[in-house]
């Protein structure tokens, strides 16, 4: 099993672990562990990712405003799943992000304090092939990507699909689109 | 099993409002530009000054990509910190250098006409949008060469606002030409080509030209009388 582990550049002690899983026969039973909080990590829609860049912007934001008391959402977790859309509606950024019970593909992401991960645990829960997360890209549904970040077809004549939704991952606090 | 991707602080330069860094950040080479608190203001208000000037900025750089004016990528906007992680623009100088190289190697700032009109278009074009910048200068401009010719890409939007009026466009120029004027000697030809160009890049261009005739009788600030 592949753990795609990166340091955070909000605070170099936190870490964050991102694995990817196909074929996964438990989504549900994930799900509710993880809505139980008896795992301690964020369940992603793959279909909704473009890269592991996103998902890490989304992770060290998600952990800046958890060390900064700002956060919008109730864990550091769910607020990863926030950090990642363009809509300021929590249910609606649960509702685009994360897994739904049938879900044949999960993308685990956590973070956590230095040798403190429980990922592999965590991974041991999933009944799936775990994929490297470099192969992401094999998962994104680019149509979905495009309703959900809003992008039109008029700003992919001068700038990559990846740099928009970025960029409206950053601003989605106070630009509406 | 981590593998540290965050290179060492690369400290840039330092502004009246900001600190500017580079870094590589998971393989990618961005800039940081961190807002710092000014002491003399009160807290909760320097605190609310400046997420509004990270707001603001981040808007007009929106904006333009938005309208097809090449700006630096926006990844992460970090309020705890007042800071914006951008795209670095690789392979680019500022207009600034570019002029100075030049002229180093023995050309003539007459024969930079075609940058003239370049940058002509590309503030006619962000008036035409309803940007306008508030810092214009050969410093806040890139250029990057490409297969044909080259982008030219505004960068620091920190004193930009979103607007048509024309006073405002005519004192955007108006800080260009002063900045032109005294950063680059003999570039009156130069900027007069900008003009130029400027004139014919959007409908309300003459009467932000107007505009700058006027600003340059009173200077900058307006005057207020009666």
């Amino acid at each position: 099993m592949e753990i795609f582990a990166q340091n955070s550049f909000i605070n170099d002690s936190y870490i964050i672990s991102l694995v990817l899983f196909n074929n996964v026969s438990n989504s549900s039973e994930i799900r509710n562990m993880a809505i139980k909080r008896e795992i301690n990590a964020t369940l992603l829609k793959p279909q909704a990712i473009v890269d592991s860049f996103q998902v890490l912007l989304a992770a060290n934001k998600a952990l800046s405003n958890y060390l900064g008391k700002t956060m919008y959402t109730k864990s550091l977790h769910s607020e990863i799943i926030f950090s990642l859309s363009a809509s300021r509606s929590i249910t609606e950024s649960f509702k685009n992000f994360g897994v739904e019970n049938d879900a044949n593909s999960i993308l685990i992401v956590e973070i956590s304090e230095k040798d403190k991960s429980s990922i592999d645990e965590i991974c041991s829960r999933v009944r799936g092939d775990p994929v490297k997360v470099d192969s992401i890209g094999t998962f994104t549904n680019i149509p979905v990507i495009k309703q959900l970040y809003k992008i039109d077809e008029s700003e992919l004549a001068h700038s990559n699909l990846n740099d928009v939704v970025y960029s409206r991952m950053a601003a989605k606090e106070f630009v509406n689109y | 099993m981590s593998e540290s991707h965050v290179q060492e602080e690369g400290f840039l330069f330092q502004g009246a409002e900001a600190r500017v860094y580079k870094k590589t950040l998971y393989g990618k080479q961005i800039i940081i530009k961190e807002r710092f608190s000014k002491k003399y203001r009160h807290p909760v208000l320097d605190s609310h000054l400046t997420d509004q000037r990270l707001k603001s900025e981040v808007r007009a750089i929106l904006k333009c990509s938005s309208c097809g004016i090449k700006t630096p990528v926006i990844y992460m906007v970090d309020f705890n910190s007042s800071k914006i992680y951008m795209e670095y623009i690789a392979e680019s100088i500022t207009i600034r250098d570019y002029i100075e190289n030049f002229l180093k190697d023995g050309g003539n700032i007459n024969e930079l006409a075609s940058l003239g009109r370049q940058m002509g278009k590309l503030i006619g074009s962000l008036h035409a949008n309803g940007i306008i910048h508030g810092d214009l200068t050969t410093s806040n401009i890139l250029i990057k060469s490409k297969e044909s010719g080259c982008d030219l890409i505004p960068i620091d939007f920190g004193l930009s606002s979103l607007g048509r009026l024309p006073e405002d466009q005519g004192v955007d120029l108006y800080v260009l030409e002063r900045a032109m004027l005294s950063t680059h000697l003999n570039s009156e030809k130069l900027f007069e080509e900008l003009l130029d160009e400027y004139r014919l890049s959007f409908q309300g261009g003459l009467e932000a030209l107007n505009k700058l005739s006027e600003v340059r009788m009173r200077g900058r600030k307006r005057t207020m009388v009666g």
